[in-house]
């Protein structure tokens, strides 16, 4: 009797388990059994998962909604996640042919991640698509060797964002924005008394640092890859010359905060919300931010100083992409287009629809400087070595902010680090 | 014992070995078999190349500084980790204390904080323009100018240590404490009715009683801060200019951000032979000494 119960009660161990994992197989065993099913009916429909970021939360339940009225056999399940590693989990996804149908993601993720294989091509299924509506730029980035991996629903430029009540406590006009580098430091020369600063530079996290300086350099009429992205620029010409302003700003003239290497983007966005920071640069996805925390800060917004004609600003933005082996494609397609179409990219982007007829949308006077930096805007090259590029960059820069280097013997050591890595491919 | 109750023995372990063995074992096996082989994310399938990336990562400046840099937060974090932690213990210890539960609860809250938000307020503490480390220190005339705590590569590794010992003297604490309290009284008064003072009952009677415990402890501190990642990813993000990568840092940044799949693998089995080596090393030296008294 005692026998029994010790094997009935292992049988009933091994059951539990093995029901747990059975029950996983036959979960995705059914639901594409009811897709085979339902794609043979007219229209697309079925089941199509997708992979969304979190501050995406408030937007995309209506437009899924709406969607729906327009394709009510299709059944979308949204999955939200966190910015945080949010690059990593898409990216083994996609190498593991296992995730979502369709995934909302970085435009500059694009050509690393076609590489995966795990993206699918829409070219066949944008025929009735007002392709040339898009901005070019954010279209283009889109395009591996061809392929159309995604289309943007997302785009925005960097700009200067500035604390008006400041410039006027220092005798500066708070209406005008610096507009070339050298107003850019006088300004912050005079702005920066007590325990504020003047302007505010990221010497932490590889994408913000990089992000700052290719567009002073850009601003410049300089470049930052040589034309076959073989080889990196930022040891000669403006390439240096904006580095060395970089480490000027906060090592010679002292307008930057001391805490450089510990800050980031949000720890910029964070300081100037304070009022420790009369200037800074970055997006017009950080103004809701802004104005949120601290609804007394008078804002004021500019363009990146010295663009202009002939000068360029890097594009930054999201899309809508889906996957090689979705077994579904005509579904997650049409959720594709519908969100990147005008009407739902407005709602959508938190920032810019990627859609050039929708400019007029945008009235708000703190965001014109922003929407004229789209005429400019390009992406960075699409190389997939971008991301070590940046790290190695971003590493001698912290060294030489750190005083352990010149800018320029540090410009020299990545400009031979990152070469290598650009030619071995 | 009866051939039966072996048997059930085993069927109740099997699962649990069969999980184990599943998300342990597997994926352990997954990446020494990766390391041998080429596997970026630019070639979509594996080219075998035998132990040429482990010459390569030895070979790399960046890998022997992250190799040294383990060496100190390691030796650093677990050394003060056991010492403060100790010490902290035989204070709670002492019954002469009032309110020692609300104490002990008191000193427990970093370790029962999230890692990740207790290095979030280190962050915002170390600050150097505004953090309350720098102020404090310079309102009491210790420093002239600010620390850049976190940014000065001399200084980052130790202020990353002391995150981590703040985090983890708790567990030290508690586990020595608890060992503390079964040493027996009557032992102890027994010493001291030989006529001896408190350090001699100290060291014999009350530290060999616990000593089984600290070096188990030690161990557990050695192998946790071997692999540790949150802070010194929260704190520095492995900077500056890499003065504070240590190895999981530098295979997180092999692996996912440049996608070199087959290198972090040789270098992450490479972490795991450092910590094998250290445990089986350590532990063999513990027991030989387990023998000797």
């Amino acid at each position: 009797m005692k026998k029994l119960k010790q094997v009935a009660s292992f049988a009933l161990t091994a059951l539990i388990v093995a029901s747990a994992m059975t029950g996983c197989a036959n979960g995705s065993s059914t639901s594409s059994a009811a897709q085979s099913t339902a794609n043979s009916a007219a229209g697309p429909s079925g089941k199509v998962v997708m992979w969304e970021a979190d501050w995406n939360k408030t937007v995309t339940p209506d437009l899924i909604k709406e969607f729906n009225k327009k394709y009510p056999n299709v059944t979308v399940d949204v999955q939200y996640f966190p910015d945080e590693g949010m690059s990593n989990k898409y990216l083994l996804a996609l190498q593991q042919k296992n995730g979502p149908d369709v995934i909302d993601m970085q435009i500059g993720w694009i050509p690393a991640f076609s590489l995966s294989g795990g993206l699918l091509d829409l070219t066949k299924y944008e025929a009735d698509n007002k392709l040339d509506d898009f901005y070019t730029g954010a279209l283009n980035a889109c395009k591996v060797d061809g392929k159309l991996y995604g289309l943007p629903y997302r785009t925005e430029t960097h700009g200067l964002i500035y604390n008006k009540d400041l410039f006027k406590a220092a005798g500066l006009d708070p209406e005008k924005a610096p507009s070339t580098w050298e107003e850019v430091l006088a300004d912050a020369k005079k702005l920066t008394k007590g325990d504020v600063s003047g302007f505010a530079l990221p010497g932490k996290n590889p994408g913000n640092m990089t992000y700052q300086l290719f567009n002073m350099i850009f601003s410049k009429g300089g470049e930052v890859f040589s034309s076959d992205s073989k080889s990196l620029l930022l040891d000669k010409d403006k390439g240096l010359q904006m580095a060395n302003f970089y480490n000027d700003m906060f090592s010679k003239e002292k307008v930057v905060p001391t805490s450089i290497l510990q800050n980031d983007g949000v720890a910029n966005r964070n300081l100037f919300t304070s009022g420790k920071v009369a200037m800074y640069m970055s997006g017009p996805y950080d103004l809701p931010t802004i104005q949120k925390a601290n609804p007394k800060l008078n804002v004021g917004t500019g363009m990146i100083p010295e663009l202009g004609t002939g000068k360029k600003v890097i594009l930054g933005g999201w899309s809508v992409a889906a996957t090689s082996y979705t077994k579904n494609p005509d579904a997650a397609a049409a959720l594709v287009n519908f969100l990147t179409s005008a009407e739902s990219s407005i709602k959508y982007s938190n920032t810019f629809s990627a859609r050039k007829s929708t400019a007029s949308h945008y009235t708000d006077a703190n965001l014109q400087p922003f929407l004229k930096s789209l005429e400019f805007a390009q992406t960075l090259p699409a190389i997939p070595q971008l991301a070590q590029v940046q790290s190695i960059a971003s590493e001698q820069m912290q060294g030489a902010l750190a005083g352990t280097s010149s800018m320029e013997n540090a410009m020299k050591a990545a400009v031979t680090k990152a070469n290598e890595l650009l030619s071995a491919k | 014992m009866s051939k039966k109750s072996k048997f059930s023995g085993i069927g109740y372990v099997l699962p649990a070995l069969f999980i184990i063995a599943f998300a342990m074992l597997g994926p352990l096996i997954y990446t020494i078999i990766q390391s041998l082989y080429k596997s970026t994310l630019y070639t979509p399938t594996w080219q075998f190349t035998g132990f040429s990336q482990y010459a390569s990562l030895i070979m790399e400046d960046e890998f022997r500084q992250s190799i040294g840099h383990t060496l100190i937060w390691t030796v650093g974090s677990v050394t003060f980790q056991f010492l403060v932690g100790f010490a902290a213990a035989m204070f709670i210890h002492q019954k002469f204390l009032k309110g020692r539960t609300g104490l002990r609860i008191l000193l427990m809250v970093p370790w029962v904080l999230p890692s990740i938000i207790g290095a979030i307020v280190w962050q915002w503490m170390y600050n150097s323009d505004f953090g309350i480390i720098n102020y404090f220190l310079q309102s009491i005339g210790l420093v002239n100018s600010s620390v850049a705590w976190l940014s000065d590569p001399k200084v980052a590794m130790n202020a990353a240590i002391i995150v981590n010992v703040w985090k983890m003297f708790p567990y030290v604490m508690l586990m020595i404490e608890a060992s503390l309290q079964t040493v027996p009284e009557s032992i102890k008064e027994a010493a001291q009715i030989d006529g001896a003072r408190p350090i001699r009952v100290f060291f014999t009677v009350t530290l060999p009683h616990i000593w089984g415990t600290c070096t188990t402890l030690i161990l557990l501190l050695v192998i946790w801060t071997l692999n540790a990642f949150t802070f010194i990813f929260v704190l520095t993000g492995g900077g500056p200019n890499n003065a504070t990568q240590t190895l999981p840092m530098y295979i997180q940044k092999m692996s996912f951000q440049n996608y070199d799949f087959g290198r972090a693998s040789a270098a992450g089995t490479i972490l795991f032979i450092i910590t094998a080596f250290v445990s089986i090393v350590y532990m063999k030296l513990v027991s030989r000494d387990g023998d000797k008294s």
